[in-house]
């Protein structure tokens, strides 16, 4: 938990309303808000800049992948710092995983980390960091992350 | 054939530009907080809106960019076509930050 109480509430309050299913994740905050860095950044374990592969070429982007917002070229990127595909989300000794979340498009939304106990870690945006049990807690149409569409994998 | 601007082309007084840069930001910040997507930031119509208010939101930018509200390197780089960030400090926040406001005060803007 970080923050103060009233902070914390507001913020629960906001991101359980684009996320309806994370009222029933028993999740957590475990970051403060900020800029620096966004999911694709915090899956790949870094909280200094901010992945993404933005047209204008103002965001980090591994050199060599296409920069463009497509499945491929997100896997591309995870491939350069160790990880394959996979086939599903489960816990597997020795190995950390990744999720990516598209769109009804397959354009890529979010990706989540796999923590050593099973639960997930994400950072929304430019919100905090949370802690949540399901990977489906941040799916959904509209303002959430439409549906996992690739697991990924590396050994640890 | 040279292009020209009507001479009627809208200018906004100092604290009618603030106050509409500033409701700009407010709906752009309510609606993408939770967006990684930098393009899908950019593209939100209030981003479009500050992009077409042109070099007079600079300054407002810029004080945004050190208020670390949101991400407003690409409306300032779409502005002034110009990026005083270099290539291996893409993405790295704080270091942007530095790079636009030294190139801020360089400029001679002041916020």
């Amino acid at each position: 938990m970080v923050g103060n109480n009233t902070w914390n509430a507001y913020a629960k309050e906001h991101l359980e309303k684009q996320f309806p299913k994370l009222a029933t994740d028993n999740y957590a905050l475990t970051s403060p808000d900020t800029i620096d860095y966004n999911c694709v950044a915090w899956a790949a374990e870094t909280d200094e800049a901010w992945w993404w592969p933005d047209p204008m070429e103002q965001e980090y982007w591994p050199h060599g992948v296409p920069r463009e917002e497509t499945l491929s070229a997100f896997i591309a990127a995870f491939q350069t710092i160790g990880y394959e595909t996979c086939e599903d989300a489960s816990l597997e000794p020795s190995f950390q995983k990744i999720a990516i979340y598209a769109d009804a498009q397959n354009t890529p939304r979010h990706v989540a980390r796999q923590l050593p106990n099973g639960e997930w870690i994400s950072k929304i945006g430019q919100y905090e960091d949370i802690q949540h049990r399901a990977l489906s807690s941040l799916t959904g149409d509209l303002s959430a992350y439409g549906k996992v569409v690739q697991v990924m994998k590396r050994a640890v | 054939m040279t292009a020209t601007v009507p001479s009627h082309e809208p200018k906004y007084e100092p604290d009618d530009l603030e106050r509409i840069f500033n409701h700009l930001v407010q709906w752009v910040l309510t609606d993408t907080r939770s967006e990684s997507s930098t393009l899908h930031i950019a593209i939100h119509p209030g981003y479009q809106q500050i992009i077409g208010l042109g070099q007079p939101a600079i300054p407002l930018l810029l004080r945004e960019v050190e208020r670390r509200t949101g991400r407003w390197f690409w409306a300032l780089k779409a502005i002034t076509r110009q990026d005083p960030v270099p290539p291996d400090d893409r993405g790295k926040t704080k270091k942007m930050i530095e790079a636009w406001l030294d190139w801020g005060q360089q400029q001679g803007y002041r916020w």
